[in-house]
């Protein structure tokens, strides 16, 4: 069996609902669900030095993953962690990497960027797996959460960029690699359910 | 023999409610807290990470008690011995699986071993019980047990020392994203002393009965049957015998 953690919940809650034959009459009452949007952007990077790199988020793309019922009330949306992983390709020299990443809540680089975060750097040797960024910049968190709670909401459809910059080390080494960044972040929603006497809040 | 439908009502207790959760990996710094279980509080809580970040521990299902209806059959009068079977089994979907309860017991009267005119009914008895949620539930029960009961016209006093074994496993595929994840939670494998004291009334066939278990989990429990054939002694009467 395969579900996430308001799957869980809701079966569980199904199950025994549906195990207790006394109690027939139930009653509708509120339930706070958690849900998980995990998002990946890949950008591959061969360059010789300073490199910049960009991708377009979408509403759709969000949204895919994620079933919301049409009337559960969106509590908050929040960013609950960035990783990354780079993977060194044919002709890679460099010996590591420096990242920052930016984000652009209009999806005009030109604008200007909020940062995510700054001056990652990623060591060739301890590149092979996810590894959590632990020095996130407040207002780019935000504004990224922002966007996802626009686009669950409806009330912002506009794509936003997101740019990944940095420079390979040693600087001026030949870089050939794909950048993996993993974002997850978490919906919190409530939901009227209908459920027996002894369960949920009066 | 008895055939009857044996309400039981577990009360959830405080420690059942909350946990000690800790964050995902990716989320810094990793964080241990107290968070709701699925019986606990329905307000979820959150953990404040670096730069801005938040991770959300889910709320529960506020339940303090947890009642459950299953018929149950008892045979008996071979050689001061019963046989009981509780089953209880429904189709909850694809996705959640069939829920399946099994539970056997034997009981055997001391009685007959005692004087004719001792005032108490004593009987031993062993009891097994298994409750399945097919995807992702397994609870196994097992209680042995002393029971005593008096008489007094149609009203019969009763109840006991026990000793039970109980074992929960919640187990699932935790999927987020392309990330999959087997989850086995163990949560309780106690072994713990369980007294019983309990009520009941036999008007002719029809026989009414609550009770009250004080030990891992406290239960209060209630019965409703009927009984064919003639009871050589009231044996111990306990209906509930393994919640």
């Amino acid at each position: 069996m395969v579900f996430n953690k308001i799957k869980y919940y809701r079966y569980t809650l199904i199950s025994l609902v549906l195990s207790v034959l006394l109690f027939s009459s139930c009653e509708e009452k509120a339930f706070n669900f958690v849900l998980n949007i995990d998002d990946t952007y890949e950008f591959d990077i061969f360059d010789d030095g300073i490199f910049s790199v960009a991708t377009e988020i979408s509403q759709s793309a969000i949204l895919e993953d994620i079933e919301i019922e049409s009337d559960a009330e969106i509590e908050d949306v929040n960013i609950e962690s960035f990783a990354v992983r780079v993977t060194t390709l044919n002709g890679n020299a460099a010996e590591g990497v420096s990242l920052n990443g930016y984000i652009y809540p209009n999806g005009d680089i030109n604008e200007t960027p909020i940062p995510v975060f700054e001056n990652l750097v990623v060591n060739g040797n301890e590149a092979s797996n996810f590894i959590s960024i632990d020095q996130l910049n407040n207002a780019g968190i935000n504004a990224f959460a922002s966007k996802l709670l626009g686009y669950i909401n409806e009330t912002d459809i506009e794509d936003f960029a997101f740019q990944l910059n940095g420079t390979s080390l040693p600087s001026g080494s030949n870089i050939a690699a794909t950048v993996e960044l993993k974002m997850r972040a978490t919906v919190k929603f409530k939901e009227n359910l209908e459920v027996p006497f002894f369960m949920g809040d009066e | 023999m008895q055939i009857g439908l044996v309400t039981t009502l577990a009360l959830i207790k405080d420690e059942d409610k909350v946990f000690s959760a800790t964050t995902d990996d990716f989320f810094t710094p990793q964080t241990t807290i107290e968070a709701p279980t699925i019986f606990g509080s329905t307000e979820g809580v959150s953990v404040e990470g670096d730069g801005g970040t938040v991770y959300n521990f889910p709320g529960g299902l506020s339940v303090d008690m947890l009642p459950l209806a299953v018929p149950q059959a008892t045979l008996g009068g071979l050689f001061g011995t019963e046989v009981l079977v509780r089953f209880f089994a429904a189709d909850l979907g694809e996705d959640v699986g069939k829920l399946d309860l099994l539970g056997l017991g034997a009981r055997h009267s001391i009685d007959q071993y005692l004087p004719d005119n001792f005032p108490v009914s004593i009987a031993v008895a062993y009891y097994w019980q298994k409750l399945s949620l097919e995807n992702f539930v397994e609870n196994e029960t097992s209680f042995i047990a002393a029971q005593a009961s008096f008489r007094k016209g149609p009203l019969i006093i009763y109840g006991g020392p026990g000793y039970e074994s109980s074992n929960m496993v919640i187990s699932y595929t935790f999927e987020s994203g392309d990330v999959s994840e087997e989850i086995v939670l163990d949560l309780e494998s106690n072994n713990s002393l369980r007294f019983t004291a309990g009520l009941a009334l036999q008007l002719g066939p029809l026989y009414i009965n609550t009770d009250y278990n004080v030990g891992n989990q406290n239960i209060l429990a209630a019965g409703l049957g009927f009984t064919f054939g003639k009871n050589k002694k009231d044996f111990a009467i306990n209906p509930n015998n393994f919640e």
